[in-house]
Formats: C-alpha cells, sequence, structure tokens
C-alpha cells in the first residue's frame, strides 16, 4: 500500500477510510494514528485489526475443516493470515472465501513438503460450492422411456446446477474421508495410490462425492459441457475403447444426476 | 415508505437464529417455544444459491416472523454502493419477505476490499451526506424503509464535529429510514468514550425506533485503562439490562432482539434471554 499525506483537517472519507484499511492490513502502516483522537491509540487500531483477522480466519476454517485439521489449528491460523493479508475479501459473501486457497497454497513453502494440500482446499471450496449452489427438482426418468430411439443420440442432458468435478493425482477422497471422524481416526493413506476423479453434488440436503474412473470422468465433462449423447459417446469410444455407455449412463441415472434434458436444433 | 403489508415483528423478543439451532426450533414449534417469537438472520448468509440455509429458513419462515439484519453493505463507505450487493439483499427481501431491514451505521469497505467488520465513521457533514445518499438509495431499490443501527466503537476520529447521537438524528430526520436501538452497543461506546449513556439516549427519538439490539460485551484492559469490546459472546450483562429498562421507559415496547453470534448457547439459554426481555417489555 502507498502511503499517503494529507494536510491536517483536509482528510475526506475516503483518504481515511484508505488509510484505515492500509493500517488494518499492515500493523506497520500507521498514517491513521494521527487522525485519531485520545490515548492507546494502536491498541484501539489492533482491536480492528484483531477483529478483522479473527473473524476472516474463523470463516477460512469454516471453509476449509479438512485443512485445517491437516496443518493443525495454530499453523492453520499462521497461514490464514498470510492469505488474508494477500487474498482480502472483495464482497461480503463470506460463505465461499478462499477461492485463491489452492494457488496460494501451491506458492506457500513452508507446506512445500505436503503438495497434496493445494488439491485438498480445491475438494473443500468445490464442496462448498456445492452446498451453497442452486437446488433442483425432481426429474422424472419416465419421461425419457417415451423418447423415440432415433432421437437418443440427439439429446443434451442437463446436470444437476451444483455439481462440481475436479481430479487430482493424490488420493484426496481418501484423505477428505479419513478426516471427516469426530475424533483423530487416522487411516494409513497410501499418497502414491494414483489419480483420483470426482464428482461432488448436492441433491437434497447433503453434498454428497463420488470417485469416477478416467473414462468416466471424462464422460461427466462431456455432459457437463452441453455435448449431445451422441457426440459424446463417439468421442468416448475414440478415445476410451473399453468405456461402457450403457453402464455410465445407468450410474447416472441411478443417482439422479441428470435434472432435466433437451434435444440439439 | 409502507411496511405494513410485510407480516410486522410484535413488541416482543426475538433471537437471532443460528445454523445449530435450526432443527431444534423445528422439532419444538411455535408454541413450546413461546418466549421467542420471531427471528433475525444476517442477510450476507442467505445469499447463496440454494442448499440447507434456505431449506431450514424457508421452514422457519412459516412459523416466524423474521428480520433481515446486513452487516456487509458498507453504508458508510466513500466509494460508492456496491450494485452487485444491494442486489444480493434485493433478493433475499423478496424471496422471505421479512418485517425488517436494517443495516449499520459504519463502513466496512474501502479500495474494493470488505474488511468483515464494522468501522466508526467520522461524524462530519461530508459523511452525512454521503451515508444519507447511500440510505436513500438503498430504500428507493428495496421501495421500502430500512432500519439502521447505531454503532459501538473503540476509536474516534478528531475531524469528527458532530456527537454522535445527532448525527444519527441528522440521518433519520433526512432520510426518513428507522432507528435499530442497540442498548449494548451504546452502553461499549459511552464506556469507551465516556460519554454519559442516559443522556445518549434521551436525545434519541421514540418514533424513530423501530427495533432494540441486546447482546453481551466483554472488557480488556491496557495500561489501566479498559475497553469494552462488543463481541456477542455471552449474556447481556447487569448494566445493559438497566439500560434497556431505562430505555423502554422513554421509547414504550420495541421487538428487542437477543443476539448471541460467538460461543453460541443452547437454544434454552437464547430463549431465558428472551424471557428476561420479554418480562420488561410487558411490565407496564
Amino acid at each position: 500500500m502507498r502511503k499517503k499525506v494529507w494536510v491536517r483537517g483536509m482528510a475526506t472519507l475516503f483518504d481515511i477510510q484508505e488509510a484505515f484499511l492500509s493500517a488494518i492490513l499492515d500493523s506497520q502502516n500507521d498514517v491513521i494514528a494521527d487522525e485519531i483522537l485520545g490515548h492507546v491509540v494502536q491498541e484501539r487500531l489492533n482491536i480492528y485489526r484483531n477483529n478483522t483477522f479473527i473473524t476472516l480466519r474463523q470463516a477460512l476454517s469454516q471453509n476449509f475443516p479438512v485443512l485445517c485439521r491437516l496443518v493443525g489449528q495454530q499453523f492453520f491460523d499462521h497461514m490464514a493470515g498470510e492469505y488474508i493479508q494477500k487474498n482480502p475479501p472483495t464482497t461480503p459473501l463470506l460463505m465461499t472465501y478462499g477461492v485463491k486457497m489452492p494457488e496460494f497454497l501451491a506458492d506457500f513453502e513452508a507446506v512445500g513438503s505436503l503438495p497434496y494440500l493445494a488439491d485438498v482446499a480445491r475438494l473443500e471450496h468445490l464442496w462448498n460450492m456445492s452446498f451453497n449452489g442452486s437446488d433442483t427438482a425432481g426429474f422424472d426418468l419416465e419421461t425419457l422411456n417415451r423418447i423415440e430411439p432415433d432421437k437418443f443420440e440427439d439429446i443434451i442432458f442437463k446436470c444437476l446446477p451444483n455439481m462440481q468435478l475436479m481430479s487430482s493425482i493424490y488420493p484426496v477422497l481418501d484423505i477428505w474421508l479419513a478426516n471427516q471422524a469426530e475424533e483423530g481416526a487416522s487411516r494409513n493413506i497410501n499418497l502414491d495410490k494414483g489419480p483420483c476423479h470426482l464428482a461432488i453434488f448436492r441433491k437434497a440436503q447433503e453434498v454428497e462425492i463420488m470417485a469416477l474412473d478416467l473414462a468416466g470422468y471424462s464422460f461427466f465433462g462431456l455432459l457437463g459441457a452441453g455435448k449431445t449423447l451422441g457426440a459424446a459417446a463417439e468421442q468416448m469410444a475414440g478415445e476410451y475403447p473399453n468405456f461402457n455407455l450403457q453402464e455410465a449412463l445407468q450410474n447416472i441415472l441411478q443417482n439422479n444426476l441428470i435434472v432435466d434434458f433437451e434435444f440439439a436444433e | 415508505m409502507d411496511n405494513n403489508h410485510f407480516d410486522p415483528i410484535p413488541s416482543n423478543a426475538g433471537v437471532g437464529l443460528k445454523p445449530q439451532h435450526y432443527e431444534e426450533i423445528l422439532s419444538l414449534g411455535p408454541d413450546a417455544n413461546h418466549q421467542i417469537g420471531w427471528f433475525e438472520v444476517h442477510t450476507e448468509n442467505y445469499m447463496g444459491a440454494g442448499g440447507p440455509p434456505h431449506y431450514y429458513l424457508e421452514k422457519i419462515r412459516q412459523d416466524y416472523p423474521l428480520s433481515l439484519h446486513g452487516v456487509g453493505l458498507s453504508l458508510g463507505t466513500a466509494e460508492g454502493l456496491k450494485p452487485d450487493h444491494l442486489r444480493r439483499i434485493k433478493n433475499v427481501v423478496d424471496r422471505y419477505q421479512p418485517a425488517l431491514v436494517s443495516e449499520h451505521i459504519s463502513w466496512s469497505i474501502a479500495n474494493g476490499v470488505y474488511l468483515n467488520d464494522l468501522i466508526p465513521l467520522p461524524y462530519t457533514a461530508e459523511t452525512l451526506q454521503i451515508t444519507c445518499e447511500h440510505i436513500d438509495h438503498m430504500q428507493n431499490f428495496l421501495g421500502r424503509q430500512i432500519l439502521v443501527e447505531n454503532p459501538s466503537s473503540y476509536l474516534l476520529f478528531k475531524s469528527s464535529n458532530m456527537e454522535e447521537p445527532d448525527f444519527i438524528n441528522e440521518i433519520l430526520s433526512n432520510t426518513g429510514c428507522g432507528l435499530l436501538l442497540d442498548v449494548n452497543n451504546i452502553y461499549v461506546s459511552c464506556q469507551n468514550h465516556g460519554w454519559d449513556a442516559r443522556n445518549y439516549i434521551s436525545k434519541l427519538k421514540p418514533e424513530t425506533v423501530g427495533e432494540i439490539h441486546l447482546a453481551g460485551h466483554s472488557v480488556k484492559e491496557w495500561r489501566g485503562q479498559s475497553l469494552r469490546i462488543d463481541d456477542h459472546g455471552s449474556h447481556v450483562c447487569d448494566e445493559v439490562w438497566a439500560l434497556y429498562e431505562y430505555t423502554l421507559s422513554l421509547m414504550g415496547p420495541k421487538p428487542t432482539l437477543i443476539e448471541w453470534d460467538n460461543n453460541i448457547p443452547a437454544l434454552i439459554t437464547l430463549s431465558q434471554e428472551a424471557e428476561r426481555a420479554n418480562i420488561l417489555l410487558n411490565s407496564d
């Protein structure tokens, strides 16, 4: 933040708020102190610094509970403090604050020995997006039975609007699951298990995470991108010769991951 | 502005709605929970597109009047209101048809950064003009009256040249908005700045007060000086109850909220605090 100087008594509201913001985010910056009345000015300013950082750290530990558990509350608070200074919120919507946490962790040297943390954070953010994402009305599978077979390949499925997809070279679902128990029921996680592919979605009030194989994940991605069933099937057949379309469709329909469909023009 | 078609809040006690109490509130039902006449929520907590927060609030809204209390609009910001946030507030108002909509006489946003705190304003003609313009804008956008809450503060600006209650009265008369009179905030600020709390309250006009807030606070000591911290994390203290009684003697009964946002206790504790307020509200 640049240092601002103004003539006493000439500070506008904008000047005061800008200087106050600088003082909150950087405890070395105390230009604003000249504008504050009375004694123990630094202590008074510190109340505002603390309020801001404590409540934002709380928001981050609520949004990233597994991350917090993996590194411990004390280290998390330190890390969160740096995150807040680098990425202070730009909206009052704290329910999804921390969107840049994965990138932040990838660059944060102190956790360099835990390279999977960034992907755990990504999973937690997507979980949150799904938790707060749009609700959906149920979809009647019977309507699919009334479609003429020659129209199948023109179907464009509409997936759950709160569905999120991610893949990682680390077993982030295993890590996530191992850290859901109340007590530290630490399971041995095999970090060399290979990549995992996930669909994260919410049908009623509970967020669910579904593990997919690479082909299934690609198929979800194609449907999510609005491809027709015919185009998706053709691409899948080319890229994954062992892909079983029938099985994948059944999985999607039986799990109620489709909320609607339309036909390509 | 007409507020009456929004299912008005009676002059009894309500409490802040917290997720840990959703299930219990629904299973008790309003009859078994009769000390709590209404609920207030932080508007920002219901700005997601869907999910459990809306699922529960919609059910609870069917049984209780609702007040929406915003913490993020930053009415006193010098850089202008964020239109997207105002739109989000309107979406929540449209969805839940609350009896009351309130915000704060403070600021939280500068240089596009949201500080998640309610920071005091210098009380000057410039601040008054900016804040009034923003309240006018918000009331026009929502098509209804709002209430604004008096702040709690730990510092004062040298440039202030109006007293806080006078500044508030100017806002109320310039914009036609109502006052959310937070008794705990007045107590905290008066203790911190050496003001007289009863004198402060006596300057406020009863007909402008649409709601009262009560909350707990804590005390910190520095170099022999103590500062009261408005942390909403404990029982309402006896001094604030006494000040509330004094407020009621001047203002008459008003909808009164028990705010408890940190170290959240069991619902029964909130209900007991509400009962204490109800006894005072009905004592005339």
